[in-house]
């Protein structure tokens, strides 16, 4: 956090009867910041979508943009840009009609609405558009004239809920080179809702990945991706390894980790709270792990039998089982690149793997609520609270 | 099993249809009863037709009574179906069956039950009495089409609107309305239609000076046997048909630009 808040959300929480939609969510986003709300299905990124646009009320807390308070505001009155999923252009209007919907309602004399109308069908790149019907645009033509829509009004924040979905892969690359590009050069605080990790990777300037109604963690594309902090997040970021390690020994910057006779060693993060023999997870992701030539002894390094080989393009995804305990598996990916370098493996094949220390992340199962009593928990001798690694 | 099923749609057009044939060509028939074969073609059951002030004051009866019948009950339409279609709220479903009862309840029920209600409100006025039952007859044909295209109205559109700075009233107005005009007028065109072919509750609440047409060519056809009430069905029906075609027009070809 580096700047003043810009928009907040405080403790917002919403019942949907028992079912808690948002549960206490607070998040601060800073003026022209690009932010990724990203979860599956029920998460509460759509729920948290729709009560900064005021189209849901929250049962509790409050959502403020520069310093003004929201929270009872009606939608109609918030100025706030939303694209929707399936773009929600008026069918009866033209494309000019649709864009300048926004600006009839705040009743801009008809000079300004057709100039501003052109202005915002020329900067997402469809300027001779203007008298046609939605019905006669493709799908990604009709999400630039939702997102010229949204935009024309000169929203305070503006609001993207999965608005690519519909569309095939190459184009939604396309759009999303689009609308990072478009939103830099108005310069908008955007908040987009996605399920794609790879979009919001592509997209982001920072995630915010949700979980059953809560947050689970918030950071840059890169710390989301290489240092999730929860089972969750890794899990979802595709860390396919995840380890049940026990704590053997914790020094001033790194943990060392027992894994079934696996000795991994880990870097220590500011929110750790570790205590050895206790057991935690540990994630790794399977590019994170090297085959090399055996044998292999030491640290962050194992041999295994490859059980499963799946082809899928540029890579190569192996199962590995590197003991008789059937957890003791390991998901290893290869690209075509480094299976050429090292020679192809066959089901069966005995193989050594290894990987650097910094891959290994060791999390945190409970959400961040929790975690935060356990710093009410005594510390002894044996527990030592990470430093902040440098 | 193609062309059988062609031959069956056929066959059933053909049994709808060929009585109103019937009634026109006796219409034009030159002869004094209405029977077939005919005599010799003419014209001069609809010049008697129009000669006939029975018909013409049931001619004006009808046409007023079905036009402000629906115009009254166009609106009440769209704010029930607007309710229904939209609001969640307790006996919604009961309330949506109660509006749409006129429909399957017997009209000579509904007749009697506005007939008794009438003298018991003291409501002696033919033309009064007469216009709150064909609201009635009109209301349920209007709400059910109104209500078939909201449900088909994308509700994120009201949302989009509303982000866009639009007030429930301007949604309603620039998003819903439009987009719902199809349903209403083809509501309003199965409503106009009900209420001036309407026998069984008018007949408990004209009097001497308010009938209907169809009560009216049914009265005369106790008396006569004359080509002139095929003259006169000819024309309604004329009429009805060139209303249905018409508007149907109108609303598909606006639906088409939308």
């Amino acid at each position: 956090m580096t700047g003043m808040s810009y928009l907040t959300i405080d403790q917002a929480t919403k019942h949907y009867g028992a079912t808690r939609a948002l549960d206490e969510v607070c998040l601060d986003i800073e003026v022209g910041e690009f932010v990724t709300l990203l979860g599956p299905s029920g998460c509460g990124k759509s729920t948290t979508l729709r009560a900064i646009a005021g189209l849901l009320d929250i049962d509790r807390g409050s959502i403020a943009i520069d310093g003004r308070d929201f929270t009872k505001v009606p939608i109609h009155r918030r100025d706030i840009g939303v694209v929707f999923q399936n773009n929600a252009l008026f069918p009866h209007m033209t494309v000019a009609q649709n864009v300048a919907f926004g600006l009839r309602m705040r009743n801009v004399p008809l000079a300004d609405q057709a100039e501003r109308t052109a202005g915002a069908l020329a900067l997402v790149h469809l300027p001779d558009f203007g008298a046609r019907y939605p019905h006669q645009l493709s799908g990604g033509q009709q999400q630039r004239v939702a997102i010229a829509r949204a935009l024309v009004i000169n929203p305070r924040v503006l609001l993207l809920d999965e608005p690519f979905a519909a569309l095939d892969r190459k184009l939604r690359e396309e759009m999303q080179m689009e609308l990072r590009d478009l939103t830099r050069r108005v310069g908008i605080t955007s908040v987009f809702v996605t399920h794609d990790q790879e979009e919001a990777l592509t997209l982001s300037d920072r995630i915010v990945v949700m979980n059953a109604g809560h947050i689970e963690q918030v950071g840059t594309p890169d710390a989301i991706y290489s240092r999730p902090e929860t089972r969750f997040v890794a899990d979802f970021m595709g860390a396919r390894n995840i380890l049940e390690t026990t704590i053997v020994c914790i020094d001033a910057t790194n943990a060392t980790l027992a894994w079934h006779g696996t000795t991994l060693r880990a870097p220590l993060l500011a929110h750790h709270w570790l205590i050895v023999d206790r057991v935690v997870a540990a994630a790794l992701r399977p590019e994170s792990i090297r085959i090399v030539q055996l044998p292999m002894e030491g640290e962050n390094a194992t041999s295994g039998q490859v059980i499963s080989k799946i082809d899928q393009g540029a890579f190569v995804t192996l199962k590995v089982a590197t003991g008789p305990h059937p957890d003791e598996t390991l998901i290893v990916r290869q690209t075509k690149v480094d299976q050429a370098r090292n020679g192809p493996c066959a089901i069966g094949d005995t193989i050594g793997l290894s990987w650097e220390a910094a891959d290994v992340v060791i999390l945190r199962d409970a959400p961040r609520s929790t975690a935060r009593t356990q710093v009410t928990i005594p510390l002894t001798s044996q527990s030592i609270r990470a430093a902040r690694t440098p | 099993m193609r062309p059988a099923f062609a031959l069956l749609i056929a066959a059933l057009y053909i049994f709808i249809f060929a009585p109103l044939v019937v009634v026109v060509v006796i219409s034009l028939n030159g002869g004094t009863v209405a029977s077939l074969p005919i005599e010799s073609w003419s014209l001069r059951w609809y010049f008697k037709a129009f000669e006939t002030t029975a018909f013409i004051n049931g001619l004006w009866t009808s046409t007023w009574l079905a036009v402000a019948a629906t115009l009254i009950a166009a609106p009440l339409a769209l704010a029930a179906a607007i309710a229904i279609a939209r609001a969640d709220f307790l006996g919604r479903n009961e309330l949506e069956a109660f509006l749409m009862a006129p429909i399957l309840v017997p009209g000579i029920v509904i007749g009697i039950a506005l007939l008794l209600s009438a003298s018991l409100l003291q409501l002696h006025d033919a033309p009064v009495r007469l216009l709150v039952a064909h609201v009635l007859i009109a209301f349920p044909y209007c709400m059910r089409t109104i209500y078939a295209s909201l449900t088909r109205l994308d509700p994120v559109l009201v949302d989009g609107a509303m982000t866009l700075g639009a007030n429930r009233w301007r949604v309603f107005w620039h998003i819903t309305l439009p987009l719902v005009r199809p349903g209403l007028i083809a509501g309003m065109i199965f409503a106009f239609l009900q209420s001036f072919g309407d026998v069984p509750i008018s007949l408990f609440l004209t009097d001497a000076r308010n009938n209907t047409l169809p009560l009216t060519i049914m009265s005369y056809l106790e008396y006569n046997v004359d080509p002139t009430v095929a003259a006169m069905s000819s024309l309604v029906t004329l009429a009805s048909l060139l209303l249905a075609l018409g508007l149907e027009r109108l609303a598909g070809l606006r639906r088409a630009l939308g």
